[in-house]
């Protein structure tokens, strides 16, 4: 029998193995409700991201309103990206992209 | 092994790269510090590697405890027309100073300030170790013993497990087999261990209301797992009582991952080595079992475990992470940190190719 899915909780999608790392790292912070996180596979390139968002996590979204999606994505110093990610996010999402920028 | 001064560590490799060999070796120091000391209970002339009787078998060890490092090392040998291994070298250290030495059948116990060095001889098909008496708990001697202990060396075997319990206990064995016993221990022991239980397993088996362990003869209890309807469900059905033995074989795993979880905050420097922790787990589960693991070990003790999931694999990162690798049966195993080696793409695609090597 599995957690609750209809308690809020967070998929991480990297974009490759660096980012997977740097977020099974977070999950070692020790007042992490690190239950309610789950890193996934990494989708080996941003915009595979992307293409896997839409596919299937933006749907899955829709069947779980409690979960949110972490992209984790170099920005490769290219900041125009966020808008082409904000262009391809799925229509209810438009906008509403949080992102942070990773020190160098 | 390079794994001081990490909280969790990852063993991966082939099959026959090593990997169950590491918690044998494990075993065998544990099984001297419970109390085992003949040493034809605890290696046989098979053990040699390739049958090479002419190389001695050795296992060392070194812990930091409460900022001291305890070292302990045994080596056995066949000398030709023996049937039975014997020591050849036996050492206990505290920060590098010898306790007590071994050659054969001769141990010097080391000289305090108060007494000279002190000689004597034992039976050389006997180990030093449990037979040395340690003078009070502060003593170097019990220190170390009581941790090797005390150390869980884990390969659960879930269909061996019921919740019947005659004695109880501090020290599980590997298949973990006397689970209803450690059950019994680690609550006498420390009862608030009963709330890190309830807390591990609440989010993990939300129905789950308590674990009962009543008396059911003289010296004699068993484990009973009482299940609730779910809150605000239609049908009330009210509780369930499962026996111990009947729950399922990855719901016995979540146990005794409380129970670890609960023996790390009961007693100080656990170490834990968990051959495959994945086993009998579902594939949504596992990530957050191992995770569950490696974020208590942080504070304090060490977690190992051994893995071909790629779940597990994805919750180390490459500097936790040690690669095992041996060419033939003839060669010895080489270990590399994951960081030092050349991994092209993903781990686990790279691992299912088979094109990880040192």
């Amino acid at each position: 029998m599995s957690g609750n899915r209809s308690l809020p909780h967070v998929k991480v999608l990297p974009e490759d193995d660096a980012n997977r790392q740097l977020a099974v790292g977070f999950l070692q912070y020790p007042f992490l409700l690190a239950r309610n996180i789950q890193v996934l596979r990494v989708a080996r390139g941003w915009h595979r991201v992307l293409g896997l968002f839409e596919s299937v996590h933006a749907i899955e979204m829709d069947r779980h309103p409690d979960r949110l999606m972490v992209l984790l994505i170099d920005f490769d110093g290219d900041f125009d990206r966020l808008g082409q990610i904000n262009c391809q996010a799925p229509r209810p999402l438009h906008g509403q992209s949080l992102y942070s920028r990773r020190p160098n | 092994m390079p794994i001081s001064g990490q909280s969790s560590v990852l063993l991966i490799g082939k099959n026959g790269s090593g990997k169950t060999t590491v918690r044998l070796a494990l075993e065998i120091l544990q099984r001297i510090a419970r109390g085992t000391n003949r040493v034809g209970g605890l290696v046989r002339p098979k053990d040699f590697t390739g049958g090479r009787t002419d190389v001695p078998m050795r296992f060392e060890i070194e812990v930091e405890l409460n900022a001291r490092v305890y070292g302990y090392v045994i080596a056995f040998e066949l000398p030709e027309g023996f049937k039975e291994l014997r020591v050849l070298e036996e050492k206990f250290t505290v920060d590098g100073s010898p306790i007590y030495t071994r050659e054969v059948a001769q141990v010097r116990l080391a000289r305090t300030s108060q007494e000279k060095e002190a000689k004597f001889f034992i039976d050389w098909h006997l180990v030093a170790l449990p037979i040395v008496q340690e003078q009070s708990a502060q003593d170097p001697l019990f220190v170390f013993k009581q941790w090797l202990r005390r150390i869980l060396v884990l390969a659960p075997i879930p269909a061996l497990i019921s919740g019947d319990s005659r004695q109880k206990t501090l020290e599980p064995n590997v298949q973990v087999t006397d689970f209803a016993a450690w059950f019994s221990g680690l609550l006498a022991y420390m009862p608030s261990a009963y709330s890190k239980i309830d807390k591990y397993l609440k989010p993990l088996i939300p129905d789950l209301e308590d674990i009962k362990n009543p008396v059911i003869a003289t010296d004699s209890q068993s484990l009973i797992v009482q299940f609730s309807a779910d809150q605000g469900s239609p049908r009330t059905l009210g509780y369930l009582s499962v026996p111990f033995e009947d729950l399922s074989d990855g719901e016995k795993c979540f146990m005794i991952g409380a129970l670890v979880l609960a023996a790390k905050d009961a007693y100080s420097n656990v170490f834990c080595f968990w051959d495959e922790p994945d086993n009998y787990l579902s594939i949504d589960e596992v990530g957050h079992f191992v995770m569950a693991l490696r974020r208590a070990f942080q504070s304090g003790g060490q977690f190992i475990a051994t893995s071909h999931n790629p779940e597990v694999i994805r919750s180390f990162s490459n500097e936790n992470t040690l690669y095992l690798y041996r060419k033939s049966h003839l060669e010895p195993t080489i270990v590399r940190p994951l960081s030092e080696l050349q991994v092209n793409g993903d781990l686990v695609d790279a691992l299912t190719r088979g094109d990880v090597e040192p």
